[in-house]
């Protein structure tokens, strides 16, 4: 049975995977379900039913076990990690499907699709199934290599231990309904690769990537608008523009390529200068003092939200509904009975105006929306489709989301 | 099939005039309304590429991807401190455990027809393929 070497860099890609036998030909992919927009430094700690998954694989044999999150970068650093060693060849891939990211299935449709031209994996139901960095070679190289040993949804670690087991046995050795052995290398060397070659290769443009807009300029027939060809000076004059241009656009990269080499430190000083944008204006409010304060200020914050909704809905087809203008109506009632509160509350009289004058301000806003409940309802009329729900009715609901402190405690 | 965009749309005009609302107050400096921010950058993507991969009617399909640019670019203009923190850990947001940019989001769920956009058929797959001849053998998922 032929083994090989994997590439001199394996495992090309960081992280959180185990190494184990180089010469294995079973990799394990764990599904990590963790919640969804989770940014990678807040997974602290990986559930320990996911961490022995990983640990039983590794020990029981397998190349490489780690755990998969996302649809996109982790996908791809599956792939360059595999394609970096040949002995590789099955894929077992368990533990319970991501909620949001569906990198399970992503990568289920990657081996039995792939991409498209597009870089987007078909017919995955992710979000984001993009494999924007690796080279194509390697995905293609990718889905020939590995044969994909389906398990999500098991947890059970002594069925994945039987799945690495049965992928390196010499004779064929059926696992559920899988007849796995080890076939030995892929018949080609390791594929070393990595997600940044880009940025070392920043020419290897793909077709998808080019605007299209801009190559018809550049293949624009020397025309006039009128579609007579131009003659003699005229044409001259035209091409020698547009060299002109090209020129100009070459001088600067170059321009741009000596002041990088001559002096990085003040490029790149210039640069972040050029990068640095006006930072937005942080409304300032002064930290409410009093529990009375802070709910009639936690008040004050919903509404700018929920009156915010309400100008977008009035821009729509709720104008023309019911439901609108009794939404309207029934946030005035509130905002006047948090106005009489406000009047009847302790506070400063200072604070008090200042909180009364941004009270008065969503009053004005609400005045200028839609009360007139004699309009008919647009799903009645056809014109709302989205279902039994109601945006009108849901904005408000914002409102719920303030549970501290609450009224009876403060008035 | 283009009720199904059009209504996802005009969920994501709510959403974001409601974030946008929001981005007023402390939320500008919160992490709640920056992951808001790209869920609706991510949906909004992902609503663009269904929307080309459909087979409605071009002038229709246009429509409505000039309207999903530009909720693109409201959704890539709201306004956010360049550093951000979760204002509850930094004793500034006090509503209790709610998150006004999480809730905006859930207005979303209000859209409840046509029920999905008609997904492609993605069967559970495995295959066993031979060393020697090449040939391919389709076998059942085990769950």
């Amino acid at each position: 049975m032929l083994k090989v070497s994997p590439v001199t860099d394996y495992p090309t890609e960081a992280g959180c995977f185990l190494r184990g036998n180089d010469y294995s030909p079973v990799a394990v992919v764990v599904l990590l379900n963790a919640p969804y927009g989770t940014l990678p430094p807040e997974v602290q700690s990986i559930p320990p039913e996911i961490e022995k998954l990983v640990r039983v694989a590794i020990e029981t044999g397998a190349a490489l076990s780690g755990t998969l999150q996302t649809e996109n970068i982790g996908i791809e650093k599956i792939v360059c990690n595999v394609v970096g060693n040949p002995n590789i060849r099955y894929l077992v891939l368990c533990g319970k499907e991501v909620n949001g990211h569906n990198s399970g299935s992503a990568l289920r449709a990657l081996i039995k699709e792939g991409i498209n031209d597009k870089r987007t994996i078909v017919g995955s139901q992710a979000v984001t199934p993009y494999l924007f960095n690796t080279p194509l070679e390697a995905i293609k190289r990718f889905r020939e290599q590995a044969i994909l040993v389906d398990l999500i949804g098991e947890m059970n670690p002594e069925i994945i231990a039987k799945a690495v087991w049965s992928c390196y046995q010499e004779n064929p050795t059926p696992f559920q309904s899988f007849t796995l052995y080890d076939p030995g290398a892929f018949g080609e060397t390791g594929f070393s690769c990595r997600l940044t070659w880009r940025i070392k290769h920043p020419e290897e443009i793909e077709s998808w990537e080019i605007d299209e807009e801009f190559i018809k300029k550049i293949e624009e027939p020397l025309e006039k608008k009128g579609g007579e060809p131009m003659k003699g000076n005229e044409r001259i004059l035209s091409l020698t523009k547009r060299l002109l241009k090209v020129t100009e656009e070459l001088a600067e990269i170059a321009r741009l390529c000596i002041e990088g080499l001559e002096r990085p430190e003040e490029a790149l000083r210039e640069k972040r200068l050029k990068e640095e944008k006006p930072q937005p204006t942080i409304p300032v409010r002064e930290e409410p003092v009093t529990e009375e304060e802070l709910y009639f200020t936690n008040q004050l914050r919903g509404y700018r939200g929920v009156l915010a909704a309400f100008k977008a809905l009035d821009r729509d087809i709720c104008h023309d509904g019911c439901s609108l203008p009794a939404a309207v109506i029934s946030a005035s009632k509130r905002l006047k009975n948090l106005k009489a509160s406000l009047d009847k509350s302790s506070l400063p009289e200072k604070k008090k105006e200042k909180l009364r004058r941004e009270l008065e301000e969503f009053e004005g806003v609400l005045q200028g929306l839609p009360q007139d409940t004699s309009q008919p309802c647009q799903k009645s009329v056809g014109n709302c489709t989205i279902g039994s729900g109601c945006f009108a009715n849901a904005a408000p609901d914002l409102l719920k989301l303030i549970t501290e402190p609450t009224l009876t405690s403060i008035v | 099939m283009d009720t199904y965009f059009k209504n996802q749309l005009r969920g994501y005009d709510v959403v974001l005039a409601t974030l946008s609302g929001f981005s007023e107050d402390i939320c500008q400096n919160c992490i709640g309304l920056s992951g808001a921010q790209t869920k609706v950058i991510k949906g909004l993507k992902k609503l663009r590429m269904d929307v080309e991969k459909s087979s409605i009617q071009e002038a229709e399909k246009e429509k409505i991807l000039i309207f999903t640019e530009s909720s693109l670019k409201a959704a890539e203009g709201l306004k956010l401190a360049e550093e951000l923190s979760c204002q509850k850990t930094a004793d500034r947001c006090k509503i209790g455990p709610g998150c006004f940019p999480l809730g905006a989001l859930e207005l979303m769920n209000q859209i409840t027809e046509p029920a999905i956009l008609p997904e492609k058929e993605v069967r559970k797959m495995a295959k066993l393929i031979c060393v020697v001849c090449g040939a391919e053998e389709p076998v059942p998922v085990v769950h």
